[in-house]
């Protein structure tokens, strides 16, 4: 019977409604024990409290039974949640609720909408998902998972060496599980995310294990940019959380990112390693004394896990966002080529803040090894760190062996532990990779191309042919697909140079939130990798430059990564880069960047006449010459080639 | 035709039925005593009006296992109350059949006139003043020193038998609630509850001075009868395609089943309250199997009616 035919109207129950609703059986207080005793006069006495029939409600208030029983209906009716089931399916089992604990599936599950805009990162066709998933490709390891496994099967390995410390795995996960729940508790959430500036220290690692474990997705900072490289990146991230090192000179970097709170709207919690005049608690104190919440939502491989800025050799740099997927299919699928076992010591040159870096630990996380820390690079410390550390594979850039050589320093060191070197992140000249092995007495030189979009595309074998490994970066790693494309878009033949495209497992989905760079990177599922290379007839490719640094003379279209390599050899030349200039009458001509040996300097007349005893193309050279002291470079020793075009 | 009856005979033949039949206990409430607790409308004339006796039976709830098992899970675990209405049922025929003196199973359900929380009849207040439990803290759920937590069921008849008195003394609180009452304040049904829809206050002595039951929470978790109508009502007016679906759990293919349980979200009984009871899962006799021993070990109580 509709309320209106009792005459109850929306008034009534707004005069009556919590009354009746408390009066009936609804709320429910008994005083000692009047039932069981037979007490009725205390009965009668307390029947309001002891609940009332609607007859008696209605008798009281003055109201007919239907009134009353209609109201009290209505009440019911609109106090009634219908999601309390959820409180309890959690429990049992040895679990019991909690009420200062409770999070509903809401408050646990529910990403926010910058964490939502994250998962739409790594949303890939649902026909990839799929072939991936059934292909073993993918899979549902993540870091934590493999930390876990490491815990469990070689606890009191070392997990990480540094110079002043060395970490268990029991105990690397210890922390990492303290740090996550410390950053829980300061209301990170999965999805949010974390941005590090930090060396490759103990503490970088604890901080990625940690974000990983609690969901959070880890945005890695080059060491070099300051404020202002450093706000539009965590602006476009949505960093809730900044780890940073200590001050260095002048320089610190806890209060650099206290002042960027004006301009990061998202930043809200700034986490120094060592204590700062800032005053805030530092990373060590959040491991040891908290405060600690319990992690509800943990990471799964499909979650976001790494973002990343890519180095921006070309361009402005662009976010890279990982899962696990993408991010831990090379390591698992590759770590058998390089015959990675949990007794390998790896050691990276390159910077955790780059992919590359967080491939290496990913590498020794995979098979459960230790990590040999070089906090940062000199050539003096890599070569010691690697005398006095032992490690069985190093990674590092062409510029971190040139310099070591150049230096001087690794013709009496022992490089005898080393099986592996692996050089990757620029081109790399044979001859350089040919000087390295000749110095390990046991190892190879192995080479590898990939990039912040992919982590690893191309590989060479351990059983591959001295020139395989010197003079090619191999083939594709296992599960990835590679091709070499024309200026008209067609597949190139073997030894054809071209643009290489790529697909597989370890490639990213797009570029997040970045319309104008995802415009055209992607051809029919093919990633447009911007790096020119050829394949030969083996199938082991060779990297001859990028697509931008091409320059269209007349037409012509001209790598100049050839030419800049015999300029490099010139005797008064320390480093070269061509870039296009613009020209009225052929479009663009090339113009060379040097940083000279000395201050004589050179000419263009001295770079011609050498390109000429060279046997270089006469269109090939450059046509004018700028000298300056130093190359912008980036932290994984490459020229950026974006801020010399506007100089050109 | 009735035929001449021996009440005590008559009331051991009825006790010892539902003992044979699978109860824990049985007994007889007295009438007079439920008139005057019970409001007009709810009392056993309401339902049977030449009534002269109810009987009230218990059936055990859990097995010990049953306790550790995951929440979810445990909802289910609560179907013995099928078992003390099959008792009853049976009952009603066997006092018709034995003695000629009509009888009826008393219907545990809902009064259709006042919603889906007000029963025909308290079959809890029944089995109070048969002497079957005690109310206790958690929201006034019978407890049994020796059975713990049953499910009780009611037969009505015009056959005349003597009542039973209710428990001399009550068990809840049991002493480790006592002592952790003490420390924080709650015994562990109030802490544990999912809702937190129980509190109360313990006298000097450790027995129970108020309980407090906020029914209206915990029907939310456990009594859901009012669930889908209110579902269904939202999701007709709901615009959004998206928020239609998962307002009728469509992903999950559980609206017939809901339906057919008259619940959106839970089928069965939160017994988060029962599981942290001492009461309710350590009691004694609480197994049928121990309770037969028990018996056999005793010949003088061989027919234990409680």
């Amino acid at each position: 019977m509709p309320a209106h035919k009792y005459g109850v109207t929306e008034g009534m129950i707004a005069s009556y409604g919590d009354l009746v609703f408390r009066l009936s059986n609804n709320i429910q207080i008994r005083r000692g024990d009047p039932i069981r005793l037979k007490q009725f006069d205390i009965i009668e006495r307390e029947r309001a409290d002891l609940g009332m029939s609607d007859e008696q409600i209605g008798t009281r208030l003055g109201l007919s039974l239907e009134q009353a029983r209609t109201i009290r209906i209505i009440m019911e009716h609109r106090r009634f949640r219908t999601d309390h089931y959820q409180r309890i399916l959690a429990l049992g089992a040895g679990k019991r609720y909690r009420d200062e604990r409770y999070l509903s599936p809401e408050q646990r599950f529910a990403l926010g909408p910058e964490a939502q805009r994250l998962r739409e990162g790594v949303g890939f066709a649902p026909a990839h998902v799929q072939r991936m998933l059934q292909q073993g490709c993918w899979n549902g390891d993540t870091v934590p998972r493999w930390l876990a496994r490491a815990v469990r099967e070689t606890p009191d390995k070392p997990a990480i060496i540094a110079p002043d410390a060395t970490l268990s795995y029991r105990e690397t996960f210890r922390r990492s599980e303290r740090l996550a729940r410390a950053f829980t508790a300061l209301g990170l959430r999965k999805g949010d995310v974390i941005a590090i500036q930090l060396a490759n220290v103990p503490e970088f690692m604890l901080t990625y294990f940690a974000a990983a474990m609690m969901g959070a997705v880890l945005a890695p900072m080059h060491m070099p940019y300051r404020a202002r490289e450093m706000a539009p990146l965590l602006r476009h991230a949505k960093a809730r959380l900044a780890i940073c090192g200590p001050a260095v000179g002048d320089h610190v970097p806890a209060e650099m990112f206290l002042a960027l709170r004006k301009e990061v709207d998202s930043l809200s919690h700034v986490v120094p390693v060592e204590s700062s005049s800032v005053g805030a608690p530092t990373l060590q104190q959040l491991i040891e004394a908290g405060p600690f919440e319990d992690i509800r939502n943990p990471g799964v491989a499909s979650d976001p896990a790494i973002l990343c800025f890519t180095s921006g050799t070309s361009d402005a740099p662009k976010a890279v966002v990982h899962n696990s997927y993408t991010m831990l299919a090379n390591n698992r699928l590759c770590a058998p080529l390089y015959e990675l076992a949990s007794n390998d010591i790896l050691l990276s040159a390159a910077p955790f803040t780059h992919a590359f870096g967080i491939c290496i630990i990913n590498f020794a996380l995979s098979v459960g090894a230790t990590q040999l820390l070089l906090p940062a690079f000199r050539p003096d410390l890599l070569v010691q760190t690697i005398v006095q550390g032992r490690p069985t594979l190093l990674f590092a850039a062409p510029a971190h062996i040139a310099a070591c050589l150049h230096a001087g320093l690794i013709d009496q060191a022992d490089l005898s532990s080393l099986r592996f070197a692996t050089i990757s992140g620029s081109v790399c000249a044979p001859q350089l990779a040919r000087t390295l092995q000749e110095r390990m007495p046991t190892g190879k030189v192995m080479q590898m191309w990939g990039m912040t979009e992919l982590f690893m595309g191309l590989n060479t074998r351990p059983h591959d042919a001295d020139s395989v490994r010197f003079g090619s970066v191999g083939r594709p790693t296992p599960g990835m697909e590679l091709r070499v494309v024309d200026d008209s878009g067609r597949p190139a033949e073997d030894a054809q140079s071209g643009e290489l495209h790529i697909r597989g497992p370890s490639v990213f989905a797009g570029y997040y939130d970045n319309t104008l760079a995802n415009d055209g990177a992607f051809v029919d599922g093919w990633f447009r990798t911007g790096d020119l290379g050829v394949r030969d007839s083996e199938g082991n490719f060779r990297i001859t430059g990028r697509r931008k640094d091409l320059i269209n003379r007349g037409g012509i279209k001209i790598n100049p990564a050839d030419v800049e390599v015999l300029i490099d050899k010139h005797p008064k030349v320390l480093q070269c880069a061509i870039v296009p200039m613009p020209d009225e009458i052929m479009g663009e001509k090339a113009c060379v960047f040097v940083v000279p040996r000395n201050a004589d300097g050179v000419t263009l007349a001295e770079i011609c006449e050498w390109l000429q005893s060279n046997g270089v193309a006469k269109m090939k050279w450059p046509e004018r010459v700028e000298l300056i002291d130093a190359m912008p470079m980036t932290p994984t020793r490459k020229i950026i080639k974006g801020l010399l075009r506007p100089r050109a | 035709m009735k035929r001449p009856v021996d009440a005590a005979l008559a009331k051991r033949k009825v006790l010892d039925y539902c003992l044979r039949k699978g109860a824990l206990c049985a007994g007889i409430a007295d009438l007079d005593a439920i008139n005057r607790v019970a409001p007009a409308g709810h009392r056993p004339a309401d339902l049977m009006p030449k009534v002269k006796s109810v009987v009230s039976i218990g059936v055990g709830g859990n097995t010990r296992g049953a306790w550790g098992v995951s929440a979810k899970a445990l909802t289910y675990f609560g179907s013995t109350e099928a078992r003390a209405y099959k008792i009853a049922y049976g009952l009603a025929f066997y006092i018709e059949h034995t003695f000629g003196i009509p009888a009826v199973y008393c219907p545990p359900d809902m009064d259709s006139e006042a919603g889906a929380r007000v029963p025909f009849q308290s079959l809890k207040l029944h089995a109070e003043l048969a002497g079957l439990g005690a109310r206790s803290l958690a929201g006034d759920i019978l407890l049994h020193p020796e059975f713990g937590y049953m499910y009780y069921a009611s037969a009505f008849t015009e056959l005349v038998l003597a009542p039973d008195e209710p428990l001399k003394e009550n068990p809840c609180p049991a002493p480790s609630c006592v002592a952790m009452y003490r420390e924080v304040g709650k015994t562990p049904c109030m802490k544990f509850c999912p809702v937190q829809c129980l509190s109360g206050k313990l006298d000097e002595h450790g027995r129970q001075a108020e309980m407090y039951y906020d029914m209206a929470a915990c029907a939310e978790m456990s009594q859901q009868f009012e669930a889908m109508p209110k579902v269904l009502a939202k999701a007709m007016r709901e615009h959004d395609p998206q928020d239609f679906d998962d307002l009728l759990a469509l992903e999950s293919k559980l609206l017939f089943y809901k339906l057919s349980t008259g619940s959106h979200a839970m089928f069965g009984q939160c017994f988060e309250c029962m599981r942290v009871c001492p009461i309710a899962t350590k009691a004694p006799l609480a197994d049928p199997i121990l309770r037969s021993e028990a018996a056999r070990a005793k010949p003088d109580a061989a027919a234990p009616h409680k």
